[in-house]
């Protein structure tokens, strides 16, 4: 055999294997861009499930702070009613007036009385975490307020999370993509490289490149 | 009359046409089934999510009642004491304002506040009101909303994409098994027969590797297709 023709055997097998090559590396990037595809779209579902928990526990933390907070409003203002009505009627007793003050006293008794059962009711007096520390003290609102919302924080830190991952994998699906089209022209180049003679080395040269560098990119890809 | 090889190429060219016909019809049927397993994975993801906001609805609803009934308690409960200390009180006009208040004030919001002011099994030992109590019995009333489990949509999901994932994997190498027989349709010469080995073998393997994922996955979902 004489060597222009053995040369031409060998550069045929080598374009034959470079075509593999080719067709193995877009095969797993399909795959990969499969991959990316899934994990983005099971992170995008699981930022809208955190999103609608997050939402459902805004609801529900509003309905238990507006209970909470009007029961303290109702015991703070029974409590200042029933001491302004004391002091009331201890002015009326110095000016002489003893049965208004009797009967202020006894108003005051039960402005008292709401206010103690209001106190006795209130998450804001029964739990340690918020009780005054000391007796006629204010109770730890901003306690209550950060300890109400965390479950709601700890929602939204997740969904965010979740947000993100999705933006990071629907990123690399794109990519894959892209990388996929570059492919594909290396194997139009594969293929002129088959069917010419005078330009062959340059085609075959082209894909080889072509090829190097989505396989440059999908490593960036699998990295970032 | 001509003898005919095994490997007439005459013959082989139709073999492997009928082959490669096989293979992309094979192809074909891998890409719609992984299709359809992607759009299984969709549906049961959005019937997760709509089960989420079906529960959410039905638990604030719960909340809702909830706190409403402790609200009418906690006024029941201060307008109790307050009627004591009238009561007790040596204003006889107090007096009879009590007397007025628990015939006609303190009923209405008893009523308002069931059953959570009124049944004894929500009152604590230290007088307050077991709402977490309140809130299991309120949800039990809703069983088809508490049987709502969107974790298991996400769950069944999941199980669809990871077969999904696998078939991608069948149909590449049934798309890789084409390109081998393609090779031995186009070679005449040397080669033409390990191309088409090649074609051949990765197509069985294809076939196998895709029958044991469906079976797995299959296996997996209790029989659900």
């Amino acid at each position: 055999m004489n060597e222009p023709a053995q040369n031409t055997d060998r550069f045929r097998v080598f374009v034959v294997a470079l075509t593999l090559l080719n067709t193995i590396f877009a095969a797993i990037l399909s795959g990969l861009q499969v991959d990316a595809n899934i994990r983005a779209d099971q992170a995008n579902r699981d930022s809208q499930y955190y999103a609608l928990l997050a939402s459902n526990e805004v609801i529900r933390f509003g309905h238990q702070s507006a209970y909470d907070l009007k029961l303290l409003a109702t015991t703070t203002r029974e409590a200042q009613q029933s001491l302004v009505m004391q002091l009331t009627a201890l002015e009326l007793e110095d000016d002489g007036e003893n049965e208004s003050a009797t009967a202020l006293v006894s108003q005051s008794e039960v402005a008292q009385a709401r206010s103690d059962t209001g106190s006795a009711l209130s998450v804001f007096y029964t739990d340690p975490r918020y009780a005054p520390s000391e007796p006629g003290g204010l109770p730890d609102s901003d306690a209550y307020l950060a300890d109400l919302s965390k479950a709601a924080n700890d929602f939204v830190a997740r969904q965010n999370a979740a947000s993100d991952e999705y933006h990071t994998w629907d990123n690399k699906a794109d990519s894959y993509i892209a990388v996929l089209s570059i492919l594909a022209i290396a194997f139009f180049l594969l293929g002129l490289a088959q069917s010419t003679v005078r330009m062959r080395f340059f085609f075959a040269a082209s894909a080889l490149v072509v090829m190097i560098l989505a396989a440059v990119w999908t490593g960036f890809i699998l990295l970032s | 009359m001509r003898e005919r090889k095994p490997l007439d190429p005459a013959r082989m060219d139709v073999v492997i046409a009928v082959l490669i016909a096989l293979v992309s019809l094979t192809t074909a049927l891998a890409a719609w089934r992984t299709n359809i397993v992607g759009s299984s994975a969709a549906q049961a993801n959005r019937q997760g999510l709509i089960d989420a906001v079906k529960k959410g609805a039905a638990q604030n609803q719960s909340w809702r009642r909830l706190y409403e009934e402790a609200g009418y308690t906690a006024t029941f409960a201060m307008e109790s004491a307050a009627a004591d200390a009238m009561e007790a009180s040596e204003d006889e006009a107090l007096q009879a304002a009590a007397k007025n208040m628990r015939q006609y004030l303190l009923p209405s919001l008893q009523l308002l506040s069931e059953p959570l002011g009124t049944q004894e099994k929500y009152l604590r030992s230290d007088g307050t009101y077991d709402l977490e109590k309140r809130l299991a019995d309120l949800e039990a009333e809703d069983p088809d909303s508490l049987a709502i489990d969107p974790a298991a949509s996400f769950e069944l999901a999941d199980r669809y994409a990871s077969e999904q994932r696998w078939l991608t994997i069948g149909t590449v190498l049934l798309a890789i098994s084409l390109f081998w027989l393609g090779l031995a349709e186009i070679l005449s010469e040397r080669g033409r027969a390990t191309n088409l080995a090649l074609g051949v073998g990765i197509f069985g393997a294809s076939l196998l590797f895709i029958l044991i994922v469906e079976i797995a996955a299959i296996w997996g979902r209790g029989g659900v297709l």
